[in-house]
């Protein structure tokens, strides 16, 4: 176990060494389960993550994870990539903030980089709603179209739109 | 924002010759609640656009109201042919942000319960991937033998689907008087089983004719496309959490990966299938070295996990399990989020039903083994 343990260090300081030659913007940090978290502004997240991807030897391939996380306080949408090296033992969570008050809080979408993250971008959308700039096909995926609002910000309950009916008309082209 | 009434959305690049065709989400094989458009052109499939959310019961929401240990049985219902693989990976996360050790002999038993919980599972897609290509009689003889586990969860913990065994710092209770006795009856019975099953089905000629070739996935796509469990392996990636990042008590054991070659849906059937003689292998090292001990750590009524987040994953039956939970020290998690691997198998499906005839989209939903309760949460 102690060996396995070592190595998941050792490789977390690899890729944060690698990070400050590739992407010198981002604010990394090491947790001591070995995950590398790496902060970057919106505009720099296509760069990070294909720094990340880059890694050598473990290129972190494999997208598990895409979460949207409201925070009011801070008036910020996190969303948090959780990425894995397949195989092998580099995990790091990629972690982008942006406005939660805009009125279209948008990212850049990350679908060209990892393609896993299509379904995963669409929910965050559906749940959250923060628009992916690029994404190939950004409609709501688990909600109906014709949901107002965003379910998994933390005021939904609060502000939720008065229901309306669903009537024929919707769905007349 | 109008949206036209049968598909949605209707492309509006639709060839001549070609025409869309609504299946499900009421379809005996699309497993619950999927809808898939195809767009064919004659038998051929052009393209499937998976349309789910039919089943989505606000999980996520819920669990941002309740406190950490209301949370075990709401992830029962999400995939809910393997409930014991969810608990699993919920009370990891919880155990990992709160820092609480779990006692050895609850580790165990949590790897018995999984693995017994991973042939229930396979047998359940044994027999409806069976019945989906047209064999009725396995899916009679595969829930027969569910069954025998069906008994013993109920034994163990009184429910035979929902079962809320996992407590966060270890397990519910003891095994219940003659557990392990029946346990090994059915180690006994098992294999030859699985043998008759192999005979009957799996070596079938009309099952190979129906499924090799079929759905293909590269070894390449598959990563891309975050697929795990046996869809990656049957592409012939190496790779299983229990072996590579083991949790639980999982590197504790000796068993096997499965691993296929060409990714397509015969290869994809035979890991999944022979990862059930693995499984009865762990079982059977479970039993025999089980530690003596408490199965559940002290935990405060009132658990305030620190203010942080983590991710953890398991290898349930479907693939890679994950839960992002996110604490700001209070009673209750800030956010739960579920990563359920068929949601991002479903992904893949478009890849593998391109070129293929509008039958095999039944057999290639059949081989990535979808709950759409996970999917849509």
């Amino acid at each position: 176990m102690s060996g396995a343990s070592d190595q998941r260090s050792s490789t977390a300081r690899a890729l944060r060494d690698h990070l400050a030659g590739a992407a010198p913007f981002a604010e990394t940090d090491v947790r001591p389960d070995g995950e590398v978290v790496v902060r970057v502004p919106p505009d720099k997240a296509v760069a990070a993550a294909e720094a990340l991807a880059g890694f050598q030897p473990h290129p972190l391939n494999y997208l598990s994870c895409v979460s949207g996380v409201d925070r009011p306080d801070e008036d910020q949408i996190e969303v948090v990539y959780t990425v894995h090296s397949l195989p092998g033992p580099a995990k790091a969570s990629l972690r982008v903030r942006v406005d939660r008050k805009a009125e279209r809080p948008s990212l850049p979408s990350l679908v060209q980089v990892w393609p896993a993250a299509d379904y995963h971008e669409r929910e965050v959308y559906d749940l959250l709603g923060v628009w992916f700039e690029g994404h190939p096909d950004l409609r709501r995926i688990l909600l109906a179209e014709t949901f107002e609002g965003h379910p998994l910000r933390k005021d939904f309950v609060q502000n939720r739109p008065p229901r309306r009916r669903v009537t024929r008309e919707d769905y007349q082209p | 924002m109008t949206i036209t009434p049968e598909f949605r959305p209707a492309p509006g690049d639709l060839e001549e010759h070609e025409f869309l065709v609504n299946m499900g989400p009421q379809h005996p094989s699309t497993h619950g609640v999927l809808r898939v458009i195809l767009r064919v052109d004659g038998e051929r499939l052009v393209d499937a656009i998976p349309d789910i959310g039919f089943l989505h019961r606000c999980f996520e929401k819920v669990a941002e109201g309740w406190t950490y240990q209301q949370v075990v049985p709401l992830t029962d219902r999400l995939d809910y042919v393997s409930a014991m693989t969810n608990e699993l990976a919920y009370v990891m996360a919880v155990e990992k942000l709160a820092g609480i050790e779990v006692p050895e002999r609850a580790q165990w038993l949590r790897v018995l319960v999984a693995e017994l919980q991973r042939i229930a599972s396979h047998l359940v897609w044994f027999g409806t991937f069976a019945l989906d290509l047209g064999a009725t009689t396995p899916f009679l003889y595969a829930i027969r033998e569910r069954e025998h586990i069906l008994d013993l969860f109920e034994a163990l913990c009184g429910a035979r689907l929902t079962y809320s065994y996992m407590r966060i710092g270890g397990v519910r209770g003891d095994l219940p008087p003659g557990f392990v006795g029946k346990t090994r009856e059915f180690l006994k019975l098992m294999p030859s089983r699985l043998r008759e099953y192999e005979n009957l089905f799996m070596k079938n000629r009309i099952f190979e004719n129906r499924t090799k070739g079929i759905g293909r996935v590269t070894a390449e796509e598959a990563v891309a496309y975050g697929a795990s469990g046996p869809t990656l392996r049957g592409s012939g990636v190496d790779w299983d959490l229990r072996r590579d990042e083991p949790y639980a008590a999982y590197d504790r054991f000796e068993f096997g990966v499965p691993v296929g070659q060409s990714g397509d849906v015969y290869d994809r059937a035979v890991c999944r299938f022979k990862e059930m003689y693995e499984s009865l292998k762990i079982i059977e090292q479970v039993l025999d070295g089980l530690p003596e001990g408490d199965v559940r750590a002290k935990v405060p009524r009132v658990l305030k996990p620190p203010a942080g987040d983590v991710y953890t994953r398991v290898e349930s039956p479907r693939g890679e399990v994950g839960v992002y939970l996110v604490s700001d020290g209070g009673p209750k998690p800030y956010r739960v989020k579920w990563r359920a691997p068929s949601f991002a198998h479903l992904r893949l499906l478009p890849v593998m039903a391109k070129g293929h005839m509008v039958a095999d989209i039944v057999a290639i939903i059949g081989s990535i083994d979808i709950i759409l309760g996970e999917v849509d949460r």
